[in-house]
């Protein structure tokens, strides 16, 4: 499963990096899609979206004032910095879930209808 | 468990509103996704708050490499071996540095700023575009030849400004692009012109028409024309007159008179024309609002320690974040070594210095706009006007406003005579000439000022080409010259030469027939006093010349600022610096002995009604005041208090009118007053009783100290510091609290030479001083910083040392290696395209 989570990060990450936000989402599916059949893979992708984007946001602190622009984007939408980090990695966690459902049962009706046939 | 079914539903549910969410701009919100992306989004501005301390990159225009060394105050050296190079480099580090700042102000020159503000920014756009200032842009950029020096430079500024935007990684995206949901245009070399335009519209705007007017439908027209008069009543000229002391030009004020409304269509116009300028400048109930308080002085070798001509300036803008200004320094060997501030947008160091020369200005409100009421063949849609008895085709221009997507939200048809833009006014068609809309080669003088070798050769480039706004420049140089000439156009017009009035329309003969020769104008070279100083003031003394310059201005600034250069004759470099930040006030030094004198008489008269417990406690506070505006002063808060209430009761005739304005005489003007203690408008129309100057003084002191102690507490309780009461604010383009700098105390108020106005959105946006010796030193500072990026350290660096009154010394190397790696913060190598090498 660790092994899963790392893999999922890194291609989010990737993707992410590639595609812009759309990169989560994409990444989702087709993760959802590939593992459909492991109990809890919308549960891993969304974790894994969270690890990417932290990871990505690490990379950002790393190169510059994380924390001068934290707190200038949290003081002009009037919010605490702490919400602005919250707000990124649960939008990715969001949007990571979702998409990984909707690819796994997408994934599994296809497989299905296979069998059926 | 929850059902698949559900769960699916869920997801759905959860991605579409998250792709919504995502995807879409919500009411002030940006999309969340690419605003939120850490690889791409905001977060990424932490990758380039600070540009990489070294990089190479390709220009694809450039005809050979350049280099721009940044020093550690961020300040861009750039080195090229052609001037259309250094123009290029030069618009790509602004881009670099200030790229939102680029896109905004075109958008607020070109009235266009409703694409990013919607309709709430309608009738800002209106206003520029009924002036006519995007059309006149238009014209300019068409009237310069595509070959001509300037438009190289300008369309070599643009290239560097769109090779930054080409070349631009998406983490570097400013963050305000990001807010908008917007990205940066392709700049154009009209947005040049645009931002030229941008600076007559703020700088040449005369108000004094428009109060004359509104006064005289108030008191009459003679009492008007005495209470705004075309001269000042204080004359401390900047062309010196040989005399040691100010004159006072003072006569009785004739008393109020019948109300005369024949003028009111003028003032209306101004009210229709220029609506901001107009309420701002009306609406503000500190005259040092009125006036751009900029100042500058330069001190021959013989006043000077160090034995060369010194030249210090602080030019007064609107204070914003980023900053007006920029500083850079640009060399071709051989051909340009310049340095000081440049406006992003404009390929050109516009306030600066040379090895040779130095120069600095100071805004002249000479009065460069008529109106001219025009006949028209049909008042609802205009199509010809009436011109020595012909009809003459109208020029109709379709102005359509663009919303945030671009969707149209107004139409407007702007017309214009020969003249220029015309405007519909209770009822009666008006056409307006304004020098701004005729602007000369003012590029080509700021280009050729850089490469000037004397201060002479510096003022004959500026008089050949420069028009407007009109300027006071002030140059030094190496040789010891210094020299001041106010610059610009000046019309020449029919009848007695005034410009206050509104023209006949119908007749060739009411227009311009000409311009005032530079013989004419104000000017001094090495006068024998030794210095030169403007603050504003009146250029020259009216009895002085045959010219009507018209104008409205401030003498104060001007009369401090010439006492202290009459008493230092061996000015050192650390003394112009604080001269900058002088918080004495020759203003208070008029106005406090009268106040003392008043209540004194009044209490010797048993108080005339007023308590004399609070008179005694007002009169300690004023007595014992300094009449210096130090953040720690608390004598300021109290006179500053009693002037304006002694405003508001002795010009009580002018109480605030229906629309919430009202004029207010000058400072200069009560100054007048003050000499003639029983005049009729001491009276207050209120009381029964005639009230005379003392009266009015000592109850208006009275009035301001239980007001003020209200306010603030008792004197000796802390809450009367200067410093509490009175700030700078310098607020961001987009005016976001998060990224200004607001409530920063200050010194200096209204009257001193860094008078700090009502709002504080006013003040010192650059101050220098440069001592022209065999070696060159400068020395300068600007509220803000070189990055327009918020998160950058460079953002509002040099705001500290603003405040302080501090400035930094400049570097001026000849070549990149005269600058030592230890005072390197990055470099950048700008490369031309590998097939033209």
């Amino acid at each position: 499963m660790m092994i899963l989570l790392v893999v999922a990060a890194v291609v989010v990450a990737l993707l992410t990096w590639a595609l812009g936000w759309w990169g989560v989402v994409v990444a989702a599916l087709f993760i959802g899609a590939a593992q459909w059949q492991r109990r809890g893979i919308t549960w891993i992708t969304a974790l894994a979206a969270i690890v990417a984007w932290s990871a990505l946001l690490l990379v950002d602190a790393a190169s510059g004032p994380f924390g001068a622009v934290a707190s200038t984007i949290a003081g002009v939408m009037q919010i605490p910095a702490a919400v602005l980090v919250v707000v990124t990695l649960l939008f990715a966690g969001l949007l990571a879930w979702s998409a990984a459902v909707i690819g796994s049962e997408l994934a599994g009706v296809v497989r299905s209808r296979r069998v059926e046939r | 468990m929850i059902p698949r079914i559900l769960r699916l539903a869920i997801a759905i549910l959860v991605l579409g509103s998250g792709i919504v969410v995502g995807a879409r701009a919500i009411g002030p919100a940006p999309a969340l996704g690419p605003f939120v992306d850490p690889a791409h989004g905001v977060w990424s501005l932490a990758r380039s708050a600070s540009p990489r301390t070294r990089q190479r990159t390709r220009l694809a225009a450039l005809g050979d490499s350049v280099s721009v060394v940044y020093d550690e105050r961020a300040v861009p050296h750039i080195f090229a071996r052609t001037e259309a190079d250094a123009y290029r480099a030069l618009g790509y580090v602004v881009a670099r540095d200030r790229l939102f700042q680029l896109y905004a102000q075109t958008l607020a020159a070109s009235g266009r700023l409703t694409e990013i503000g919607g309709a709430p920014a309608l009738a800002l756009d209106r206003e520029m575009r009924h002036l006519g200032l995007p059309r006149a842009a238009e014209r300019r950029t068409a009237a310069h030849a595509d070959t001509g020096a300037t438009m190289r430079a300008v369309r070599a500024y643009a290239e560097g400004v769109n090779a930054y935007i080409d070349a631009m990684p998406a983490n570097a995206l400013p963050l305000e692009f990001r807010l908008l949901g917007k990205r940066p245009p392709r700049w154009e070399p009209i947005d040049s012109y645009h931002l030229l335009n941008r600076m007559g519209w703020t700088l040449a705007f005369v108000a004094l028409e428009h109060d004359r007017a509104r006064a005289a439908a108030r008191v009459g027209s003679a009492a008007a024309a005495a209470l705004f008069p075309d001269n000042s009543p204080i004359q401390e000229p900047i062309q010196p007159t040989g005399q040691h002391a100010p004159r006072l030009d003072f006569h009785p004020l004739p008393p109020p008179g019948t109300p005369d409304s024949t003028d009111i269509l003028l003032a209306a116009a101004t009210d229709v024309w220029l609506p901001t300028r107009a309420l701002a400048r009306v609406a503000g109930d500190d005259e040092s609002a009125r006036w751009m308080a900029s100042n500058n002085w330069a001190v021959a070798p013989s006043r000077s320690a160090t034995g060369h001509a010194l030249l210090a300036g602080d030019p007064h803008l609107d204070l914003s974040l980023p900053s007006i200004w920029y500083e850079a320094h640009l060399v071709v060997p051989g051909k340009l070594d310049v340095y000081g501030a440049t406006i992003p947008g404009a390929p050109s160091i516009v306030i600066g210095f040379n090895r040779d020369v130095a120069w600095t200005f100071t805004n002249n409100a000479a009065d460069v706009m008529d109106l001219y009421a025009e006949e028209v063949d049909d008042v609802r849609h205009p199509t010809r006007y009436r011109l020595d008895g012909a009809w003459s085709s109208i020029e109709q221009r379709v102005e359509k406003y663009r919303g945030k997507t671009g969707e149209a939200i107004a139409t407007d048809t702007v017309y214009f005579t020969h003249r220029g833009p015309m405007q519909l006014v209770r009822g009666r068609w008006l056409s307006m000439r304004w020098t701004v809309l005729e602007g000369g080669r003012e590029l080509d003088a700021l280009m050729g000022g850089s490469r000037a070798r004397s201060a002479a050769e510096f003022q004959d480039g500026m008089a050949a080409s420069y028009q407007a706004p009109a300027q006071n420049m002030l140059a030094a140089d190496r040789a010891g010259h210094i020299t001041i000439r106010s610059v610009g156009r000046y019309p020449i017009r029919p009848g007695d030469g005034s410009g206050s009035r509104l023209f006949d329309g119908t007749k060739s003969a009411s227009d311009w027939s000409g311009n005032v020769p530079v013989a004419q104008w104000p000017q001094a070279v090495d006068p024998a006093q030794g210095f030169l100083a403007s603050a504003n003031q009146q250029p020259i003394d009216p009895r002085a010349t045959s010219v009507w310059f018209g104008g409205s201005y401030d003498p104060w600034r001007a009369l401090r600022l010439n006492a202290l250069l009459r008493t230092d004759s061996s000015l050192t470099v650390d003394e112009m610096r604080q001269l900058q930040t002088d918080p004495g006030s020759a203003r208070a030094d008029y106005f406090v002995p009268y106040f003392l004198g008043a209540v004194g008489r009044v209490a010797a008269r048993g108080g005339a009604g007023l308590n004399p417990a609070v008179l005694t406690s007002a009169m300690r506070v004023l007595a014992n005041w300094d009449r210096r505006y130090t953040t720690t002063n608390t004598g300021a808060v109290l006179f500053e208090a009693a002037l304006r209430e002694a405003a508001v009761q002795t010009w009580d005739e002018f109480a605030e009118q229906n629309d919430g304005r009202r004029v207010t005489p000058t400072s200069a003007v009560l100054a007048e007053l003050m000499a003639d203690s029983a005049s009729a408008w001491w009276d207050d129309r209120s009381t029964a009783r005639v009230e005379h100057r003392d009266d009015i003084l000592a109850s208006s002191l009275a009035s301001a100290f239980l007001a003020t102690r209200s306010r603030l507490g008792a004197p000796d309780q802390g809450g009367w510091q200067w410093g509490t009461i009175r700030f700078a604010n310098i607020h961001h383009l987009l005016r976001i609290p998060a990224l200004s700098a607001l409530q920063l105390p200050v010194q200096g108020g209204p009257g001193t030479l860094a008078p700090s106005a009502g709002s504080g959105t006013h003040g010192p946006s650059w101050r220098m001083v440069v001592d022209l010796g065999p070696t060159l030193h400068a020395w300068t500072t600007y509220p803000g910083g070189q990055s327009g990026n918020p998160v950058s350290p460079r953002y509002r660096d040099r705001i500290a040392e603003w405040r302080a009154g501090q400035l930094e010394a400049v570097h001026v190397p000849l070549a990149p290696r005269e600058l030592p790696e230890a005072q390197r913060s990055a470099t950048l190598t700008l490369l031309p395209s590998r097939s033209r090498r």
